[in-house]
């Protein structure tokens, strides 16, 4: 008996990591889901074959990028793909000068021997019930939302107080300090919340920020937050959805540069407007961005704080880009 | 943000925005003691806008007391440290999951740690047993302006 109310989605599994792929084939199977191992030239060959027998979408899954592949998929007719990228500390250096990632919608790191079983699962979901919004889907079931509505940029002083003593308020709960994730947490806010008051709106875009700036009720920035124990998950959601995927791929391949240092050096060379996008891919474990082009863009930021400061830049990350 | 002079130091303390506005606080061109100690958090406007006016009011400025988001700017940022800018002294966050004890470090310029040199440091351990106080930052980036700066 199918749930009437979702969609189907196939998945084919192109993965050369033997363990990743076994693991994966299991994880699929328990989420009730049609998966198809082909490598090489075989993939297309079943997509093909998805495609003629009725299959409008499905997840390509791999841990490497060969770009030719990608592009012949693309051209099969009637399935739509959302390709997704597994990365681990021996293959997320390769990417990083690999023109071949903007073909890709998901890039999620593999954690110790592991493939990222809820960031799937939750993927899953979100394609199968076609609902993307909202900081609910990445957090544990249960966990509450807070939800706020900004309408003048003044407001952002309130916004920082009170996230900075939300995360401050946490510290009971994780049994250890959290100044430096309540300072994380507001800059990564800050960098979403200017984005969405000016970057996003036309009109916006080249006005003094200097100079306060009520929004109209049209141009109004939805704010949730959500705590489940271990993720902090802020979205912020403005009502333009002009967020293009370029803009956020040029600085991705930092996002997974294993060597501090050089992410640094990076960073400084390429910085410039970019600045902003910088500081919040810096100091998040996930970043989810959801676009329904020229009516809304979500941008999610997830900090993990079940461990210290000190290892969290090093922690496995991951990017989604859901375009709806 | 706010900005106090008390015993020729300007002690600057809250969210260093967009609103960051240097020119009404009276401050003289040339050499100029910032105390960061109380900065919560800087954002990316709030950077350009703190830059802009460092080189309008021809300001050569020694910052002290420098907390994790000043750190993370000068790491990030390099035009922060521009104009013969000097760094006297900065924080490290550290806790001890022993005690349960969080704690601040305060390296100096001269003493802890010389620019254009990599910085090796270890932590002091508290006289409690068992103290295994870690710090709260990977010491390879956050040091990464210590060795780009000259001395």
């Amino acid at each position: 008996m199918s749930n009437t109310d979702s969609i189907n989605i196939d998945s084919v599994i192109d993965v050369q990591n033997e363990h990743y792929r076994t693991e994966l084939v299991a994880l699929f199977k328990s989420c009730a889901m049609n998966t198809i191992v082909a490598q090489g030239e075989q993939t297309i060959e079943e997509i093909k074959v998805l495609a003629k027998n009725g299959c409008k979408q499905s997840l390509y899954i791999t841990d490497t990028i060969d770009e030719k592949k990608l592009k012949t998929h693309e051209t099969i007719p009637s399935i739509r793909m959302e390709n997704l990228l597994l990365v681990d500390d021996d293959t997320k250096d390769q990417i990083i000068d690999s023109e071949g990632l903007m073909m890709f919608e998901h890039v999620l790191s593999c954690n110790q021997d592991h493939v990222p079983h809820m960031q799937l699962m939750s993927t899953i979901r979100k394609i199968r019930e076609t609902k993307y919004f909202g900081v609910d889907k990445c957090v544990s079931y249960g966990a509450y939302v807070h939800r706020y509505v900004l309408s003048h940029s003044d407001q952002r002083q309130w916004f920082r107080d009170a996230l900075f003593e939300f995360v401050i308020g946490l510290s009971s709960v994780l049994g250890r300090p959290t100044d430096a994730y309540a300072q994380f947490a507001v800059e990564v806010q800050e960098e979403l919340l200017m984005n969405a008051i000016w970057d996003a709106n036309p009109k916006l875009q080249e006005v003094d920020r200097r100079v306060p700036i009520a929004l109209l009720p049209q141009e109004t920035v939805q704010v949730e937050w959500s705590f489940d124990g271990t993720h902090l998950a802020i979205g912020v959601r403005d009502s333009f959805g002009s967020f293009s995927k370029p803009t956020i791929y040029k600085y991705l391949r930092f996002l997974f540069a294993s060597e501090k240092k050089s992410m640094i050096r990076l960073q400084q060379e390429a910085a410039g407007a970019g600045l902003g996008l910088f500081m919040v891919l810096e100091r998040l474990s996930s970043l989810i961005v959801t676009v329904a082009p020229l009516k809304s863009t979500e941008v999610i930021a997830v900090l993990n704080l079940s461990t210290s400061p000190k290892t969290f830049s090093k922690k496995q990350r991951s990017f989604q880009f859901f375009s709806v | 943000m706010e900005v106090q002079l008390k015993d020729g130091i300007y002690f600057v303390s809250g969210d260093i925005t967009e609103t960051c506005d240097l020119g009404g606080f009276g401050l003289p061109s040339g050499s100029v003691h910032f105390d960061l100690g109380s900065v919560r958090t800087i954002n990316s406007c709030g950077v350009r806008e703190w830059i802009t006016w460092i080189n309008k009011l021809k300001i050569t400025p020694i910052y002290s007391n420098c907390p994790q988001s000043v750190v993370m700017q000068f790491n990030m940022v390099k035009e922060f440290l521009s104009n013969n800018s000097k760094v006297e002294s900065f924080q490290i966050p550290a806790y001890c999951e022993n005690c349960g004890e969080q704690k601040i470090y305060l390296l100096r310029s001269g003493k802890e740690f010389q620019f254009g040199k990599k910085l090796e440091y270890e932590l002091k351990k508290c006289e409690k047993d068992g103290c295994c106080i870690e710090s709260d930052v990977d010491f390879e980036s956050y040091f990464y302006f210590i060795e780009s700066l000259k001395s």
